[in-house]
């Protein structure tokens, strides 16, 4: 009665036609050209020359060697060849030695920077909803995953086809030269390149099958050793349960070795032995030719007996390295969709520059993408400059969802949102973004700096009193002061081993200066203070509202009792706007907010009334 | 600044321990013992592919020299030749088909069946571990290690000891072909080979160290690359420029990448090409020097061929060999991580006495403090509590931040020993209990609740689900007040919850999730009911009724429940006031207020707010 038992469906392959294939992969040599112009000839002209020295060494130098001395030639002339090859051998080793050491990695920097530098680009450009589309997401997460060494992976199959096709030509030139016919005897493997495909395909399918397999297996380790899980392990019959997962998940290991295992094998045997065999026949008749026609000398044989076996080997593997190309076009795909990309919020940067005024929201309906049903539906609402507004609300009523519209990091579905009578879309984004100063719910440090993290921006002069005003308003300022570096401590320790860890509480009180440091018209707090307790979130309101005289500060809360400060309160339930109005309005109104605020004041007020009667 | 010398005075010691000959060989073999005696198939198929392999690799060489000598004889036979030729082919294909056979279906099975063996062992003990090792970052670092590498390991120990075997092999057939052809070109080949391999070890000293060098940069930029690819930071990268501070940062790694490169480029430059040319010349030297001998006729042609195309078997050889070697002190520090884990003794082991339903738990002057180390004991997260809970008691504890309440359910639940004092349930200390039994008296909802990659059935249940238990889970999930949630699944209290193993599974919000938690303690015939904080991500409406519920059901039963909403508290028959690990004040709800202590005021200035607005 597992729930595993439910077969997974085998994920439908992505197929590219093979132009597509093509043009991914010179789409990226394309990249490569473009940000090292110099690097891909250089690559490619010394690669062939070397495997041309290595065909002179290995196979020519060796026939000449044997036959020569077969034919009674003159010693000295062979010493000064095998000499002079091996001047040559180190003189190019020279070059190749001054390449590989410091111009190579040079190059390889540059175009891993240029490839990452084009994706994080890219991906401070688009939308936020991007992020919560799973299929855009996965996308762009394969496509940033390891994006470099998959360009570069590019180069190097590119190189080694280069590889196989100067070695398989020198080769059969000289099997050629030898009898035109084991030309032919050659040419036989490059069938056994599909016996190679099959097996690849095979092992592709049950590494696939393998993988919810493993994921299973995982996921049991971890849940006997992670701390999160480790006290309900305990307590529970868990554990029972969690090794009879790891016990199937090892019978279906094997099944599955079983259902592939031996026809892999099989392939392999022949797919390995095949070249083996063709040498085997081709050395059979270039025995008969020396020993017996007389029509090869001995030095031929040996190059027949070297060489047939390595052109068949190659010839067999050249399939595969078609099949890298292809697997590098899918990734690429990836890529190439993303840098294609076109951002549904577009910078805009001739836009109208933005400036302080009243904000309003006009029947917005907003629908996440592949969610069947709306976040927000038909809202409205106006705030005046210098207002105060309270959003409050369940969880999931979509206060946050109006939030980021609000903040234009999403298009609404239907409707607009605009600031003085104009469409946020119409504004140039960076002034836009600089009429907000926002504090997240869910608020993640960066590795930067306590001032970086605060401005969002690089430092400037005058920041450092501004910053520390701002961190002494916000209550901040207590734990900063502490830190070593003040307000230049690096905060996290991504990186920085002295970096400052802060507590949930101390990161809200920190980033809520953000408020106070920036000149934003416009204060957007989204439950800034869900980590402290009510008294102090109510007090922590009390001094936002004075210290932002003249300013917009929209704030959303589930505890209604700092909604009591606001000019106008807008409950929202379901994605809709119920009620509205001042908390006296609403108390007065008697509705769905008077009931929910009685809700959470009843087993006070009961009590403290009861007292001082 | 101070530390830092110690620190690395510390390295240097465990690095010398780490490549002490006797522990190294002392850790890889019990490795390879372990593996003989869970799974003794696996070391002999390995040192069987390690002989077919081992052999093959020389063979090539064996029978081109055989061919070739048999062409310089005055009359070479042809049938002999063919032969020679059908015994190679014949060779490879034995080779080819036990290699296929092992590598691609046996080893897998073998290998998976080792796995799930070490893994039981090591399940076992990480449930036997202490909870308090999960707090100790050093330990618990080297346990999550050993869970992730073991298996790993054992497989690496496997096949270092066969590439070792072959590569024996392969060498000494090598070396015994060369020296029949000429000793001394044998030595020089050997030799320069040795002298290849060294250079070539010295050169990666330097990049190795290099590469400790880049590592601050990488890793600055994989942070980078993983705040512009994580949902996590995408709102926070469109609200400011911080686009532009890190842009900076990563062009400055770069930027120090390419100057470690160019700098370790410039550094083995020399190294690199001295390398090449020893190896040019074991390769040219013997052309040269055999040339001399197959004029003389000291040299046979066969012999020729073979010592020059043996030269890279025998080069590779010797490297994989030593690079082999290298990986064996690695291999033993990390089983060495493995042996301390499995070695470790739980501190908090039951006893035989087999628990009752209960009727009193008592706490004697119970301190508490995280840690082992003397410096931390000073912090006390429970100082001196004493408290006797009799059964069917509701307790509410309640307190700021760190008071110690959650501290104090963990001891209650025995995941942890008290450092001082003591804990009686039934009026016997809790260390002389049997744990199962005494743990399957209480059942617990912790703030930091955990959902599994299971059925919601097998979720409530804490465990499978048998037949009999459907009614239970049902019964459970109307009382947590999930019934709604239920209706609107599919497969009901079969449903798979989590995206863990499949995209089906249903991910719960956080107040679904958190009803499911509560669940639990209805499955079960719990006596004592701790529940921390059970509520904090249910609105008020649903805390309110989810409190009625829980108390109507409870009747009997003994409840210990912590909050932070004072609102909850009241229906306590009993409040414990903690502040600092003390407890401080204590009694019900009217008796407190009366008092006008600390829980008073705490309770005031909550309810204050509301106040002045409702009346």
């Amino acid at each position: 009665m597992s729930i595993f038992k439910r077969k997974e469906k085998p994920k439908k392959e992505n197929v590219l036609s093979g132009r597509r294939a093509f043009s991914n992969n010179l789409y990226v040599l394309k990249i490569i050209q473009k940000v090292a112009p110099s690097f891909l000839p250089t690559y490619f002209l010394w690669s062939v020359l070397g495997s041309i020295l290595d065909f002179f060494i290995y196979t020519w130098m060796m026939r000449k060697v044997v036959n020569d001395f077969q034919l009674g030639e003159p010693m000295e002339k062979l010493a000064a060849i095998i000499i002079a090859l091996l001047v040559g051998q180190v003189v190019f080793d020279v070059f190749i030695t001054i390449l590989r050491k410091v111009v190579y990695p040079r190059y390889q920097q540059k175009i891993v920077a240029a490839i990452e530098q084009s994706l994080f680009e890219k991906a401070s450009k688009v939308e936020l909803e991007c992020y919560e589309n799973p299929k855009f997401y996965d996308k762009y997460v394969r496509a940033m995953d390891n994006s470099y060494s998959r360009c570069m992976d590019v180069v190097y199959t590119v190189d080694s086809l280069i590889w196989r096709v100067t070695s398989i030509s020198t080769n059969a030139l000289i099997l050629v030269s030898i009898d035109p016919w084991l030309a032919l005897v050659a040419l036989i493997p490059l069938l056994l390149g599909f016996v190679r495909k099959y097996r690849n395909r095979l092992q592709k399918t049950r590494d696939d099958e393998r993988r919810p397999i493993d994921r299973r297996q995982a996921y049991v380790q971890r849940s006997f050793y992670l701390g999160e899980y480790a006290k309900e392990m305990r307590l529970t019959a868990m554990p029972k349960l969690m090794i009879g997962y790891y016990k199937e998940a090892l019978k279906d290991h094997i099944a599955l070795q079983k259902k592939y295992g031996f026809k892999m094998a099989f392939l392999k045997t022949v797919g390995d032995t095949g070249p083996n065999l063709v040498v085997f026949l081709a050395g059979i008749y270039a025995a008969y030719c020396t020993l017996i026609s007389h029509t090869m000398l001995a030095g031929d044989f040996l190059v027949v007996f070297n060489t047939v076996g390595q052109v068949a080997w190659v010839l067999a593997s050249l399939v595969t390295t078609l099949e890298e190309f292809r697997s590098h076009a899918l990734y690429i795909e990836d890529y190439r969709y993303f840098l294609d990309y076109e951002p549904k919020i577009k910078k805009n940067a001739n836009g109208i520059p933005a400036s302080a005024g009243t904000l309003s929201v006009e029947n917005v309906t907003f629908r996440y993408a592949g969610a069947d049903r709306d976040a927000l539906q038909n809202i409205n609402m106006t705030v005046r400059q210098g207002e105060k507004i309270a959003l409050v609300g369940h969880n999931g009523s979509g206060k946050s969802t109006l939030v980021k519209l609000l903040l234009h990091l999403y298009e609404p579905t239907e409707g607009a949102v605009k600031l003085d009578g104009i469409s946020l879309a119409d504004y140039d984004q960076d002034s836009l973004k600089e009429q907000f100063a926002v504090v997240f719910q869910d608020f993640k440090l960066l590795s930067l700096s306590v001032a970086e993290n605060i401005l969002l921006r690089p430092l400037k002069e005058g920041d450092e009193e501004r910053v520390t005003e701002a961190l002494q308003k916000s209550g901040g300022w207590e734990k900063v002061s502490t830190l070593k570096n003040g307000i230049h401590t690096t905060l996290t320790r991504e990186f920085d081993d002295e970096g400052a860890v802060l507590s949930g509480g101390e990161g809200q009180k920190v980033l809520l200066a953000r408020a106070f440091a920036c000149d934003s018209p416009i204060i957007i707090l989204d439950e800034p203070s869900s980590a402290l307790d009510p008294i102090a979130e109510y007090q922590m309101f009390r001094n936002m509202l004075e210290a932002c005289e003249g300013r917009t500060l929209i704030f959303i809360s589930h505890r209604l009792a700092s909604a009591v400060l606001a000019d106008h309160v807008y409950l929202l339930e379901n994605g809709r706007i119920v009620e509205d109005g001042s908390h006296r309005a609403l108390m007065e109104q008697n509705g769905r907010y008077a009931e929910l605020f009685r809700k959470q004041a009843e087993n006070y007020v009961k009590e403290v009334s009861r007292d001082e009667a | 600044m101070k530390r830092k010398p110690s620190e690395k005075a510390k390295k240097k010691k465990e690095k010398k321990e780490r490549e002490k000959l006797s522990i190294v060989l002392k850790h890889n073999w019990l490795m390879l013992r372990k593996i003989a005696k869970m799974t003794p198939e696996y070391i002999f198929f390995t040192l069987l592919m390690s002989v077919v392999w081992g052999l093959g690799n020389a063979a090539s060489g064996y029978f081109t020299y055989a061919v070739l000598n048999e062409f310089d004889l005055p009359a070479p036979s042809f049938a002999k030749v063919v032969i020679y030729l059908a015994l190679m082919v014949t060779w490879l294909l034995i080779q080819n088909g036990t290699s296929a056979w092992y590598f691609e279906y046996y080893q897998t099975i073998v290998d998976r069946k080792l796995q799930h063996k070490m893994h039981s062992e090591l399940f076992e003990q990480a449930l036997a571990m202490d909870l308090a090792c999960y707090d100790d970052p050093k330990f618990y670092n080297d346990y999550v290690f050993a869970m992730d590498e073991s298996k790993n390991r054992a497989t690496q120990v496997m096949n270092d000891v066969g590439t070792v075997f072959r590569q024996l092999i392969t060498l000494s057939a090598l070396v015994a072909l060369l020296s029949q052809v000429d000793p001394f070109v044998a030595l020089l080949m050997g030799v320069s080979c040795l002298v290849s391999v060294i250079l070539s070890n010295i050169t990666n000293r330097f990049y190795f160290k290099k590469n400790e060098r880049t590592k601050p940069f990488h890793r600055k930029n994989s942070y980078i690359n993983r705040i512009y690819h994580l949902a996590d930071h995408s709102k926070e990268l469109r609200i400011g420029k911080a686009d532009e501070n890190l842009q900076k940062i990563y062009t400055e790694s770069v930027e120090g990448i390419v100057e470690e490169e160019m700098k370790v480029g410039k550094k083995t430059f020399l190294l690199a090409l001295a390398n090449d040319v020893v190896i040019y010349l074991a390769q040219f030297a013997p052309a040269l020097i055999l040339l001399f001998g197959l004029y003389d006729g000291s040299v046979k042609l066969g012999g020729y061929v073979a010592a020059l195309s043996l030269m890279w078997e025998l080069r590779w050889g010797i490297y994989e060999l030593l690079q082999t070697f290298i990986r064996f002190p690695e291999n033993a520090r990390y089983i060495g991580k493995y042996i301390h884990f499995m070695d470790y003794k739980p501190k908090i082991v039951g006893g035989d006495r087999k628990a009752e339903p209960m009727e009193t738990l008592e706490l004697r002057n119970l301190r508490f403090a995280y840690g082992n180390s003397e410096d931390t004991k000073e912090k006390y997260s429970l100082d001196g509590v004493d408290l006797t809970i009799r059964k069917g008691e509701k307790i509410a504890i309640v307190g700021y931040n760190g008071a110690g309440k959650t501290t104090l359910t963990k001891l209650l639940m025995r995941l942890y020993d008290p450092t001082e004092g003591e804990i009686l349930y039934n009026g016997h200390p809790l260390s002389e209990y049997d744990i199962p039994s005494l743990r399957s008296h209480i059942g617990a909802v912790f703030q930091d609740y955990k959902i599994f990659a299971a059925t919601v059935g097998e979720n409530v249940m804490g465990g499978e689900v048998s037949p009999d238990d459907r009614d239970t889970v049902f019964d459970a999930l109307e009382k947590s007040t999930f019934s709604d949630r239920l209706a609107g699944m599919e497969k009901g209290i079969d449903t798979a919850l989590t995206r863990e193993f499949s995209d089906e599974g249903v991910n719960l919000s956080g107040g679904e999730a958190q009803k499911v938690a509560i669940a639990r303690i209805f499955a079960r015939p719990y006596d004592l009911i701790i529940m921390d904080e059970p509520s904090s991500a249910l609105d008020p409406e649903a805390e309110y009724q989810l409190n009625h519920t829980l108390l109507s059901y409870a009747e009997e039963k003994t409840m210990i429940f912590i909050s932070h909403r004072l609102s909850t508290t009241r229906m306590a028959d009993r409040i414990l006031m903690f502040e600092e690990g003390k407890l401080i004040e204590e009694g019900s709800h009217d008796a407190l207020m009366e008092r006008g202590g600390k829980y008073a005021e705490m309770f005031r200035l909550q309810a204050e707010k509301y106040r002045t607005e409702t009346s």
